[in-house]
């Protein structure tokens, strides 16, 4: 699944790590979703589109 | 009653628990001591202290360490135990007393990465071990086919030492070879 993670984070200044912090995964999670490779669940979805404060589909392209 | 006195209480008690019962099984007080102090840590590692109330939340990311570790002592302890009190083969007694070391490490790595705030395991992680472990048992079944084929057609023999012992290592390998294809792939 393709994602603005990587967009999203630059806008909000953040690194993988801190956007990791925040979102309760490991760092290695957050690469492989800006990677398009991993497929999160609906709940890790909803808590990084809440970080970035817009909805989930603004943030994974299904 | 305080929390501190029923804490000193339950510890008090599982030395006295484990002194009888050294003393029953192995008829020896130094392995009741032993005994009791081993339980003693591990009834400690899973009461809750004086403080821990407030931090409830953040008492959850470690008890994977925690429960490692208290495997790792209470492996280590029979272990101990069997390498000095019991006729066990030399082989099986250094196997125990190395699982119980490399358990008590693995927790103490654990519990001290949860301590810094370390996730140990997400969702991911936890997806990638899984299916490692369901991709393990469909190639250890397949193993097993084959060794029992190998065997009825006279390619092999296996003694059920040398089954078990092929199987204990063909589905750790597999394990760890599955989960790092599956951290490499993804699961696009």
């Amino acid at each position: 699944m393709k994602t603005r993670i990587k967009e999203f984070r630059a806008r909000f200044g953040l690194t993988q790590d801190e956007l990791a912090k925040k979102v309760g995964v490991r760092r290695e999670t957050i690469v492989f979703l800006e990677q398009g490779k991993y497929n999160p669940s609906l709940e890790l979805a909803h808590n990084v589109a809440k970080v970035f404060k817009v909805k989930i589909e603004d943030v994974f392209i299904f | 009653m305080e929390k501190t006195d029923f804490l000193e209480g339950t510890m008090a008690a599982c030395i006295v628990i484990g002194l009888l019962f050294g003393l029953m099984l192995f008829d020896n007080p130094i392995l009741g001591v032993l005994a009791g102090a081993a339980l003693a840590i591990i009834v400690r590692l899973l009461l809750p202290g004086k403080t821990k109330k407030k931090k409830a939340k953040a008492i959850m990311p470690l008890t994977r360490g925690k429960w490692a570790i208290m495997a790792g002592i209470a492996i280590l302890t029979i272990g101990i135990f069997a390498a000095i009190y019991t006729p066990l083969a030399q082989g099986v007694k250094s196997t125990i007393v190395a699982i119980g070391t490399a358990m008590l490490a693995v927790g103490a790595l654990l519990y001290w990465k949860a301590r810094k705030g370390e996730v140990i395991a997400d969702e991911r992680t936890i997806k990638i071990q899984n299916k490692a472990l369901a991709y393990s048992w469909w190639l250890t079944y397949v193993f097993i086919a084959a060794m029992f084929w190998a065997d009825n057609m006279g390619m092999a023999k296996f003694t059920m030492e040398s089954f078990g012992g092929l199987l204990l290592f063909e589905m750790i390998v597999t394990y760890m070879l599955v989960r790092a294809w599956l951290e490499r792939k993804g699961d696009e």
